[in-house]
Protein backbone atom coordinates (compact mmCIF):
# COMPACT_ATOMS: atom_id res chain seq x y z
CA UNK A 1 0.00 0.00 0.00
CA UNK A 2 2.78 2.02 0.93
CA UNK A 3 4.45 1.63 -2.25
CA UNK A 4 1.05 2.65 -4.33
CA UNK A 5 0.56 5.55 -2.19
CA UNK A 6 3.96 6.54 -3.67
CA UNK A 7 3.28 6.00 -7.06
CA UNK A 8 -0.15 8.05 -6.54
CA UNK A 9 2.43 11.11 -5.16
CA UNK A 10 4.18 10.76 -7.90
CA UNK A 11 2.21 10.70 -10.75
CA UNK A 12 -0.21 13.45 -8.84
CA UNK A 13 2.36 15.31 -7.25
CA UNK A 14 0.43 15.23 -4.21
CA UNK A 15 -2.54 13.68 -2.25
CA UNK A 16 -4.54 15.44 -0.58
CA UNK A 17 -7.93 13.38 0.44
CA UNK A 18 -7.92 10.25 1.90
CA UNK A 19 -11.37 7.95 2.48
CA UNK A 20 -11.26 4.33 3.35
CA UNK A 21 -14.91 2.53 3.32
CA UNK A 22 -13.82 -0.80 3.58
CA UNK A 23 -15.82 -3.39 5.45
CA UNK A 24 -17.11 -7.02 6.12
CA UNK A 25 -19.98 -8.46 4.29
CA UNK A 26 -22.43 -8.86 7.58
CA UNK A 27 -23.05 -12.61 7.40
CA UNK A 28 -19.56 -13.67 7.21
CA UNK A 29 -18.55 -10.95 10.09
CA UNK A 30 -21.17 -11.83 12.70
CA UNK A 31 -23.88 -8.99 12.28
CA UNK A 32 -27.14 -9.44 14.08
CA UNK A 33 -25.95 -12.92 15.68
CA UNK A 34 -26.50 -12.86 19.84
CA UNK A 35 -23.20 -12.08 21.94
CA UNK A 36 -24.44 -15.84 23.71
CA UNK A 37 -23.47 -17.21 20.32
CA UNK A 38 -20.76 -15.29 18.71
CA UNK A 39 -17.24 -16.78 18.21
CA UNK A 40 -14.60 -14.80 19.32
CA UNK A 41 -12.75 -14.59 16.34
CA UNK A 42 -16.13 -13.23 14.67
CA UNK A 43 -16.69 -10.53 17.03
CA UNK A 44 -13.12 -9.44 16.32
CA UNK A 45 -13.38 -9.78 12.59
CA UNK A 46 -14.92 -5.95 12.27
CA UNK A 47 -11.70 -5.13 14.74
CA UNK A 48 -9.50 -6.02 12.81
CA UNK A 49 -10.43 -5.42 9.21
CA UNK A 50 -12.24 -2.07 9.94
CA UNK A 51 -10.08 -1.08 12.13
CA UNK A 52 -6.78 -2.25 10.70
CA UNK A 53 -7.44 -0.88 7.41
CA UNK A 54 -8.61 2.33 8.78
CA UNK A 55 -5.36 2.49 10.67
CA UNK A 56 -2.98 1.54 7.96
CA UNK A 57 -4.25 3.61 5.35
CA UNK A 58 -4.31 6.62 7.26
CA UNK A 59 -0.79 6.27 8.17
CA UNK A 60 0.44 5.37 4.40
CA UNK A 61 -1.37 8.94 3.91
CA UNK A 62 0.34 10.37 6.56
CA UNK A 63 3.46 9.98 5.77
CA UNK A 64 3.17 11.43 2.20
CA UNK A 65 0.67 14.49 3.56
CA UNK A 66 3.11 15.47 6.42
CA UNK A 67 6.35 16.00 4.00
CA UNK A 68 3.65 18.52 2.01
CA UNK A 69 2.25 20.30 5.35
CA UNK A 70 -1.60 19.71 4.34
CA UNK A 71 -4.06 16.95 3.78
CA UNK A 72 -7.60 15.52 4.73
CA UNK A 73 -8.39 12.11 6.32
CA UNK A 74 -12.08 10.98 6.27
CA UNK A 75 -12.65 7.74 8.27
CA UNK A 76 -16.33 6.42 8.49
CA UNK A 77 -18.08 4.48 11.28
CA UNK A 78 -22.06 3.73 11.87
CA UNK A 79 -24.66 5.07 13.75
CA UNK A 80 -23.99 1.83 16.04
CA UNK A 81 -21.52 3.31 17.81
CA UNK A 82 -24.12 5.93 19.18
CA UNK A 83 -27.07 3.94 19.77
CA UNK A 84 -27.85 0.63 21.14
CA UNK A 85 -28.47 -1.85 18.61
CA UNK A 86 -28.41 -5.33 19.81
CA UNK A 87 -27.10 -8.32 18.41
CA UNK A 88 -24.10 -6.32 16.70
CA UNK A 89 -21.40 -6.41 19.32
CA UNK A 90 -18.25 -6.62 17.26
CA UNK A 91 -18.68 -3.71 14.05
CA UNK A 92 -20.51 -1.59 17.14
CA UNK A 93 -16.69 -2.11 19.12
CA UNK A 94 -15.36 -1.53 15.52
CA UNK A 95 -16.91 1.95 14.98
CA UNK A 96 -16.06 2.99 18.07
CA UNK A 97 -12.44 2.08 17.74
CA UNK A 98 -12.86 3.96 14.97
CA UNK A 99 -14.06 7.25 16.10
CA UNK A 100 -11.69 7.20 19.43
CA UNK A 101 -8.35 6.75 16.68
CA UNK A 102 -9.85 9.83 14.62
CA UNK A 103 -9.47 11.76 17.32
CA UNK A 104 -6.43 10.79 18.59
CA UNK A 105 -4.88 10.74 15.03
CA UNK A 106 -6.20 14.27 14.63
CA UNK A 107 -4.02 15.66 17.25
CA UNK A 108 -1.05 13.80 16.00
CA UNK A 109 -1.01 14.54 12.78
CA UNK A 110 -3.08 18.46 12.92
CA UNK A 111 0.11 20.04 13.83
CA UNK A 112 1.26 18.70 10.51
CA UNK A 113 -1.48 20.62 8.67
CA UNK A 114 -3.52 17.08 7.81
CA UNK A 115 -6.96 16.77 9.16
CA UNK A 116 -8.28 14.13 10.53
CA UNK A 117 -12.12 13.62 10.76
CA UNK A 118 -14.74 10.82 11.16
CA UNK A 119 -18.40 10.73 9.26
CA UNK A 120 -20.86 8.35 11.41
CA UNK A 121 -22.99 7.40 8.79
CA UNK A 122 -26.58 6.05 9.39
CA UNK A 123 -28.07 3.10 7.91
CA UNK A 124 -28.87 3.92 4.47
CA UNK A 125 -31.16 1.35 2.57
CA UNK A 126 -29.80 1.35 -0.67
CA UNK A 127 -26.58 -0.11 0.33
CA UNK A 128 -26.03 -4.10 0.17
CA UNK A 129 -24.73 -3.58 3.98
CA UNK A 130 -27.61 -2.37 5.29
CA UNK A 131 -29.81 -4.90 3.39
CA UNK A 132 -28.28 -7.67 4.21
CA UNK A 133 -28.14 -6.57 8.18
CA UNK A 134 -31.71 -5.99 8.37
CA UNK A 135 -32.47 -9.17 6.55
CA UNK A 136 -30.01 -11.09 9.14
CA UNK A 137 -32.03 -9.37 11.93
CA UNK A 138 -35.19 -10.01 11.06
CA UNK A 139 -34.03 -13.52 11.07
CA UNK A 140 -32.50 -13.36 14.59
CA UNK A 141 -35.52 -11.84 15.73
CA UNK A 142 -38.03 -14.50 14.19
CA UNK A 143 -40.01 -11.32 12.59
CA UNK A 144 -40.77 -9.98 9.24
CA UNK A 145 -38.23 -8.62 7.08
CA UNK A 146 -38.66 -4.48 7.69
CA UNK A 147 -39.99 -4.52 10.62
CA UNK A 148 -36.57 -4.08 12.41
CA UNK A 149 -35.53 -1.64 10.17
CA UNK A 150 -38.33 0.66 10.50
CA UNK A 151 -37.73 0.88 14.41
CA UNK A 152 -33.88 1.44 13.47
CA UNK A 153 -33.98 3.61 11.07
CA UNK A 154 -36.07 6.35 12.46
CA UNK A 155 -34.49 9.94 12.01
CA UNK A 156 -35.93 13.38 13.16
CA UNK A 157 -36.01 13.51 9.59
CA UNK A 158 -38.54 10.95 9.08
CA UNK A 159 -36.53 9.33 6.38
CA UNK A 160 -33.04 7.18 6.11
CA UNK A 161 -30.03 8.95 5.54
CA UNK A 162 -29.07 8.48 1.86
CA UNK A 163 -25.62 7.64 0.15
CA UNK A 164 -25.14 11.13 -1.28
CA UNK A 165 -25.70 12.59 2.01
CA UNK A 166 -22.99 10.84 3.33
CA UNK A 167 -20.71 11.52 -0.13
CA UNK A 168 -21.44 15.42 0.05
CA UNK A 169 -20.50 15.46 4.19
CA UNK A 170 -17.19 13.62 2.86
CA UNK A 171 -16.38 16.14 0.16
CA UNK A 172 -16.89 18.64 2.78
CA UNK A 173 -15.08 17.33 5.24
CA UNK A 174 -12.49 17.02 2.48
CA UNK A 175 -12.40 20.30 1.42
CA UNK A 176 -10.59 23.79 2.42
CA UNK A 177 -14.40 24.77 3.38
CA UNK A 178 -13.85 22.42 6.48
CA UNK A 179 -10.33 23.93 7.14
CA UNK A 180 -11.54 24.50 10.71
CA UNK A 181 -13.11 21.17 10.95
CA UNK A 182 -10.15 18.56 12.88
CA UNK A 183 -10.78 15.54 15.43
CA UNK A 184 -14.81 15.82 14.84
CA UNK A 185 -16.94 12.81 14.49
CA UNK A 186 -20.04 13.96 12.26
CA UNK A 187 -23.34 12.46 12.36
CA UNK A 188 -25.13 12.10 9.19
CA UNK A 189 -28.09 10.27 9.97
CA UNK A 190 -31.05 12.70 8.98
CA UNK A 191 -31.06 12.98 12.41
CA UNK A 192 -31.02 9.40 13.65
CA UNK A 193 -28.66 10.64 16.48
CA UNK A 194 -29.30 13.69 18.35
CA UNK A 195 -26.22 15.56 20.14
CA UNK B 1 -17.28 23.21 -2.30
CA UNK B 2 -14.36 23.07 -4.69
CA UNK B 3 -11.67 20.39 -4.79
CA UNK B 4 -10.09 21.38 -8.05
CA UNK B 5 -6.76 20.56 -8.17
CA UNK B 6 -6.77 18.28 -5.21
CA UNK B 7 -6.17 14.35 -5.23
CA UNK B 8 -8.21 11.83 -3.80
CA UNK B 9 -7.54 8.06 -2.78
CA UNK B 10 -10.52 6.35 -2.12
CA UNK B 11 -10.23 2.67 -0.80
CA UNK B 12 -13.39 -0.02 -0.62
CA UNK B 13 -14.40 1.76 -4.05
CA UNK B 14 -16.52 -1.67 -5.26
CA UNK B 15 -18.90 -1.07 -2.84
CA UNK B 16 -21.68 1.44 -2.72
CA UNK B 17 -20.50 4.35 -0.21
CA UNK B 18 -16.97 3.98 -1.59
CA UNK B 19 -18.15 4.29 -5.49
CA UNK B 20 -20.65 7.16 -4.43
CA UNK B 21 -18.06 9.02 -2.49
CA UNK B 22 -15.40 8.55 -5.71
CA UNK B 23 -17.80 10.64 -7.76
CA UNK B 24 -19.02 13.01 -5.66
CA UNK B 25 -14.99 14.40 -5.08
CA UNK B 26 -14.58 13.74 -8.66
CA UNK B 27 -17.96 15.89 -9.15
CA UNK B 28 -16.29 18.41 -7.06
CA UNK B 29 -12.90 18.59 -9.25
CA UNK B 30 -10.54 16.17 -7.71
CA UNK B 31 -8.56 13.38 -9.12
CA UNK B 32 -10.23 10.34 -7.47
CA UNK B 33 -8.01 7.33 -7.97
CA UNK B 34 -9.74 4.10 -6.23
CA UNK B 35 -8.20 1.28 -4.83
CA UNK B 36 -10.60 -1.08 -5.95
CA UNK B 37 -7.83 -4.53 -5.95
CA UNK B 38 -7.93 -4.24 -2.38
CA UNK B 39 -10.59 -5.28 -1.61
CA UNK B 40 -12.59 -8.54 -3.44
CA UNK B 41 -16.02 -10.30 -2.75
CA UNK B 42 -15.18 -13.92 -3.24
CA UNK B 43 -18.83 -15.82 -3.55
CA UNK B 44 -19.96 -13.50 -0.54
CA UNK B 45 -17.00 -14.75 1.20
CA UNK B 46 -14.15 -11.83 2.51
CA UNK B 47 -11.02 -11.42 1.26
CA UNK B 48 -9.58 -8.16 1.60
CA UNK B 49 -5.35 -7.17 1.38
CA UNK B 50 -4.87 -4.91 3.76
CA UNK B 51 -0.82 -4.56 2.78
CA UNK B 52 1.06 -5.85 0.25
CA UNK B 53 1.73 -9.72 1.04
CA UNK B 54 -0.91 -9.68 3.41
CA UNK B 55 -4.25 -11.45 3.36
CA UNK B 56 -6.97 -12.13 5.51
CA UNK B 57 -10.46 -14.16 5.37
CA UNK B 58 -12.80 -15.25 7.63
CA UNK B 59 -13.63 -18.42 5.86
CA UNK B 60 -10.17 -19.93 6.16
CA UNK B 61 -9.65 -18.20 9.21
CA UNK B 62 -6.49 -17.05 8.73
CA UNK B 63 -4.73 -14.25 10.00
CA UNK B 64 -2.83 -11.68 9.20
CA UNK B 65 0.99 -13.12 8.52
CA UNK B 66 3.35 -11.25 6.40
CA UNK B 67 3.33 -13.35 3.17
CA UNK B 68 0.31 -15.82 3.38
CA UNK B 69 -2.46 -15.44 0.76
CA UNK B 70 -5.53 -16.75 -0.03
Amino acid sequence: MDGWLENVMKKAEGLDIVFNAIGPRPGAAGYATPATQLPLDMFFLPLTLIVGSQFLTARAAARRMAAQRRGAIVTLTATLSGGFVPFMAGITAACGAVEAMTRSLAAELGPAGIRVNCVRAGGMPETRTIQETLALMARTRGTAPGEPGARTMSTVMGRPVHLDDTAATVAWLASDAANGVAGQVVNVCAGALVS
Amino acid sequence: MNLDGKTAVVFGATGAIGSTVSRRLAAEGARVLSRDDIETNLSGSLAIAVAAGRWWTPQTRRRWTAGSKT
